[in-house]
């Protein structure tokens, strides 16, 4: 910062704390959506693995074949549910839990 | 020393480390609050209370039941590690949004959310509020009663099998069940969670231990997956439409039932914060791939090791094999007696759990004992040891299946599920509303499971019962809204008239 010009220092430096709380409220609040979408995108992901995991779509007369020591539709299952562990814990991992209820934050009860 | 000997031993030893831990929890107390007895004082850490989640969701029906289905059902029952998943998963629904408020608002039960979301504010509650929290109190009550009993009856059976007889079933259910009620009622929660972290560690040392053993034996899985494969074919096949239908219905029954367990909904509101609730549900993500996947394998490799035993045999799966690795003697033995304590301390784990769930609804749902009330807790001890005591006669009545008492628990569960996962989000649901669907749920899957039709085409009479549960709670909430916006709005007509 130092050895920058003048003009440039001064518009690096916030005009009041107000702008600053703005500045890190507004940063937290595009982290928190970018977070939150990120989660979303997960939890479908879940979801499309837990379609898969149930052999609906494979003939029922289809001849074994073992993969990594099980049936193949077993594999392909467990394989799914696998994924659904790591995707879960990552969305868990994003999920915020706040530890107050914000008035007007929903669902709010009813008659409010 | 033969392995009853062995067993009564680790028994003794297993008993009396419980007896320390619930000393300890005892002064570790901070008041003689309801929170501070039925929540641990809402300060539970990050491992504690996963360890805890897992000793809770993981039972005697997961030790017991599941190798028994996997040993009927073959290959299929993997289905169970994706039910068991999917109810971490389905809890995104709920706690995210209820931790907040059950903090704000000092939650004890599970009623005391249903009381205040259809509380209707600073005003008057809502018209049926007070039946609906009276009504998901009772279902509640309802299955976990059944839960307690199942836990109570595994209880007795393996306390029979460890000691080789030398406890009877009848003694082994009376004397644990006595048991559990004195470690809960001197630490509460504190002593059920730490109780239940010594316990999942127990479990799991033994789950891996006999599964190596199974696996050492049969010379790998692709031995076992061959070997079922020639003596029942059946096993390994791609299942059919209608297994496929039941599987789907599975996962949603026990992803959905499992969420509302009072229990579970009470660790929700006795983690320490917001954080250490998320990463023990990211931990326990991970837990049915450690657990269920290994008793579903076991239950398959039973298949070949065991043969023919016979569907009524089911439930004995995992006895049957453990008595087969301790009979050479030597570290088989002292591995199949960890194995057996480990199951006990599953079961135990879960009672305890159930017991103390079912003594807080008693005293705050069903009589309307206020959290905050300090004579709440007392009353909630009394409950448990009259429950306990009118509970052991019925458990010493052995006939209905594991797996059957689990699946009837859960098709009453369900129907608490609109009170709780659409109720959070949906914010004109409506307690009336809410209630009717509640009984015309209850009515059609009790109904249909004393009708002989517990299933129709694969689909579980509780998911058809949630269906139309959820039907007449959206119909209703909606039409009541409309007429009660009609009502205001002729009102206000009529005063500026």
């Amino acid at each position: 910062m130092a050895n920058l010009p003048h003009c440039l220092r001064e518009s690096a430096k916030p005009a009041r704390m107000s702008d600053i709380h703005s500045t890190v409220s507004s940063d937290h609040r595009a982290s928190s959506r970018a977070r939150a979408r990120v989660r979303r995108l997960l939890l479908a992901g879940i979801a499309v693995l837990y379609v898969v995991s149930v052999p609906w779509y494979r003939e029922t007369d289809a001849p074994l074949r073992v993969w990594f020591g099980l049936p193949d539709w077993v594999a392909v299952a467990l394989g799914c549910y696998i994924g659904v562990a790591v995707l879960n814990a990552m969305a868990w991992r994003l999920t915020e839990i706040p530890d107050q209820y914000v008035e007007g934050q929903a669902p709010e009860r009813s008659g409010e | 020393m033969s392995f009853g000997e062995i067993g009564t031993a680790a028994l003794v030893i297993y008993l009396l480390t419980l007896t320390g831990i619930a000393e300890v929890a005892r002064r570790a107390r901070k008041d003689t609050s309801a929170g501070d007895h039925f929540l641990a004082g809402r300060d539970l850490g990050t491992m504690v209370l996963f360890l805890t989640l897992y000793a809770t969701a993981y039972s005697g029906n997961s030790l017991l039941a599941y190798p028994g289905r996997a040993y009927t059902s073959g290959f299929s029952f993997i289905m169970s590690t994706g039910f068991m998943m999917a109810i971490i998963v389905v809890f995104h629904v709920l706690a995210p949004k209820l931790r907040p408020i059950a903090t704000t608002f000092h939650f004890v039960t599970p009623g005391d959310w249903v009381r205040y979301r259809f509380g209707g504010g600073a005003g008057a509650p809502e018209p049926g509020q007070r039946a609906l929290v009276l009504g998901v109190g009772i279902l509640m009550c309802i299955a976990l009663m059944n839960f307690l009993l199942a836990q109570l009856k595994a209880m007795g059976h393996v306390a029979s099998i460890v000691t080789d007889g030398a406890v009877p079933y009848e003694f082994g259910v009376a004397g644990l069940a006595a048991f559990i009620l004195f470690y809960e009622t001197r630490g509460g929660m504190r002593a059920v969670a730490w109780t239940d972290a010594a316990q999942a560690i127990l479990m799991l040392v033994g789950l891996s231990a006999l599964f190596a053993w199974i696996l050492d034996g049969a010379g790998g899985m692709d031995t076992v997956t061959r070997t079922v494969a020639k003596l029942r074919p059946e096993a390994v096949v791609v299942p059919d439409a209608k297994t496929c239908v039941g599987w789907f219905s599975t996962v949603a029954l026990l992803g959905l039932g499992s969420v509302v367990y009072p229990q579970a909904i009470q660790r929700i509101y006795a983690a320490r914060d917001g954080r250490t609730l998320a990463n023990s549900f990211a931990l326990m993500s991970f837990m049915p791939l450690a657990t269920t996947l290994v008793v579903t394998l076991i239950g398959i490799a039973a298949i070949g090791l065991l043969g023919d035993i016979g569907q009524r045999e089911a439930d004995e799966v995992l006895p049957l094999l453990l008595a087969s690795w301790a009979e050479p003697g030597g570290a088989g033995q002292i591995g199949a007696v960890v194995v057996f304590v480990g199951a006990l301390a599953a079961i135990m784990s879960t009672a305890d759990s159930c017991l103390l769930s079912l003594s807080a609804m008693m005293a705050g749902d069903l009589l309307g004992n206020s959290g905050s009330d300090p004579t709440t807790a007392k009353r909630g001890k009394r409950f448990a040891a009259v429950l306990l005591v009118a509970m052991i006669p019925v458990a010493f009545i052995e006939e209905l299946s594991l797996w059957r008492l689990l699946e009837l628990k859960m098709e009453l569960l369900l129907q608490c599920v609109p009170a709780f996962l659409m109720a959070i989000h949906w914010r004109a649901q409506r307690a009336d509303a809410t209630l009717a669907g509640l009984v015309v749920g209850t009515a059609l899957s009790v109904g249909l499971t004393f009708s002989g039709f517990s299933r129709i085409y694969g689909i579980h009479a509780g998911m058809l019962g949630l269906t139309l549960n959820a039907l007449v709670v959206v119909v209703g909430s909606t039409v009541m809204r409309r007429s009660l916006e009609t009502q205001t709005s002729d009102s206000e007509l009529a005063t500026q008239n």
